[in-house]
């Protein structure tokens, strides 16, 4: 879940979409040229993955990828997600405008810290896979609770983590696998 | 490859669509911060007419709308709960459904919230569907958005089509090598993902080298129609006059 415009006050909203254009603004520079078509294409892939949902248990849950891109790119994770996100935003109504530095804060700190994760686990790469995909959407999904406490909606917002639990289980066994792949088929895409 | 355009109402001719690009991107933003600084009922109602005033006069098939509003209910009803749940444990309750209709200070928190995420929605819907992409994006770069995030958004406008045909293709190939219809394991699921990613960037490499081998530089050209016309000061002036409208009546109420 991206929040949607009008649940946030304007006194987070703002500052956080300051930081969050000053970030993507770092996440942008210097860029190679071969970098900003792979930029483009797993923006396209966060995107349209989001819109492929699983049946779990009669509702049904998406893949995020964000762990795998925080892997991939690490800094440069946070123009895709907020580009991700105002795709979701504009077309689909996923989170809303005045909220998408909000958003691409928090999900975007599941990235990073997945980026640290797969740098840090020398050995059992499949694990830290596991890892980085289990704590992208843990810890957005986290963060996005802490925030809702802290507007006063109340501590029944914790309860939010417990949706997050079985997607992030499933995407922490997807990305176990795909950076795998990746070293066998294109190895200079992973540290 | 055969897809829906994601702006296919945007070439309808009304007076927002015949509005700046800039106007609409600053108006739904001014737009978005006003109704999420409001918290009364009765003024979150007036901005409600108002924008479905502007659907009317935008004359966007009103079903593209309400297809919008039906995509947000379920997160709108999903977080109402949450708020409910949040109330009975503060308050030590036990759940029951009756109890909802006379709760009317956790109802005072919901309404205002819904009401703000439909008005939200109705607002960003009438902006994408009554402007072309590419305006849409060459207004954000005029308003100074970083290059990053239009280049990357029309690269990502260009790269959905092909993600979604990679996509196709693959699960076709997949289907036509399996006995059963029904993909089992997490692990095909990774191996799947992971192929039509690496197709996906290798078929990404090409066209932004044909892009750029035609041109592309990740900015946008300077557009003739675009300009800044009496119907944008009109807009400007009716937006201002919805505005002081509304804080009268709240000062009166």
């Amino acid at each position: 879940m991206h929040i949607a415009d009008g649940i946030l006050p304007l006194e987070i909203t703002i500052p956080a979409n300051v930081i969050a254009i000053s970030l993507v603004y770092a996440g942008g520079r210097n860029l190679k040229s071969d970098e900003v078509p792979r930029m483009g294409i797993f923006a396209a892939a966060l995107f349209i993955v989001s819109l492929i949902q699983f049946p779990l248990g009669g509702t049904s849950i998406h893949l995020g990828l964000y762990g795998l891109a925080g892997i991939i790119f690490g800094l440069r994770t946070i123009p895709i997600i907020f580009v991700d996100l105002l795709f979701q935003s504009l077309i689909f109504q996923h989170g809303g405008l005045l909220t998408i530095g909000t958003n691409t804060l928090t999900m975007s700190s599941g990235a990073l810290i997945a980026r640290f994760i797969w740098i840090h686990i020398k050995r059992y790469k499949p694990l830290a896979g596991f890892l980085c995909g289990f704590f992208g959407i843990i810890i957005p999904a986290l963060l996005m609770s802490l925030l809702f406490i802290m507007v006063d909606y109340g501590k029944g917002m914790a309860f939010i983590l417990a949706i997050y639990i079985p997607a992030a289980l499933v995407e922490g066994f997807i990305t176990s696998f795909i950076p795998t792949y990746f070293k066998k088929t294109k190895p200079e895409l992973i540290p | 490859m055969k897809h829906d355009f994601i702006d296919k109402y945007s070439t309808l001719d009304s007076s927002v669509h015949r509005l700046d690009p800039r106007t609409k991107v600053l108006f739904s933003l001014l737009f978005l911060v006003i109704v999420t600084s409001v918290a009364s009922i009765p003024s979150l109602a007036i901005y409600l007419l108002f924008a479905l005033v502007l659907v009317i006069i935008s004359k966007v098939p009103i079903h593209f709308f309400i297809e919008k509003i039906m995509l947000i209910t379920p997160l709108a009803f999903l977080f109402s709960a949450f708020i409910y749940i949040s109330y009975l444990i503060e308050h030590s309750r036990s759940f029951s459904i009756s109890m909802f209709s006379i709760h009317y200070s956790v109802l005072d928190t919901i309404v205002p919230i819904v009401m703000k995420i439909y008005i939200s929605v109705l607002i960003v819907t009438l902006l994408v569907s009554s402007t072309r992409f590419n305006d849409l994006l060459w207004a954000l770069r005029k308003l100074k958005f970083p290059s990053i995030v239009t280049t990357l958004s029309k690269l990502v406008y260009t790269y959905i089509f092909l993600f979604i045909d990679e996509m196709h293709r693959t699960m076709r190939a997949y289907r036509s090598r399996t006995p059963i219809r029904r993909i089992s394991r997490i692990k095909a699921y990774g191996s799947i993902t992971a192929g039509i990613l690496t197709r996906s960037m290798n078929r990404s490499e090409y066209i932004y080298k044909a892009m750029m081998s035609r041109g592309f530089s990740g900015e946008f050209p300077e557009c003739r129609i675009n300009r800044f016309k009496s119907l944008d000061i009109i807009a400007l002036f009716l937006f201002l006059a919805i505005i002081i409208l509304e804080k009268f009546i709240s000062w009166k109420m």
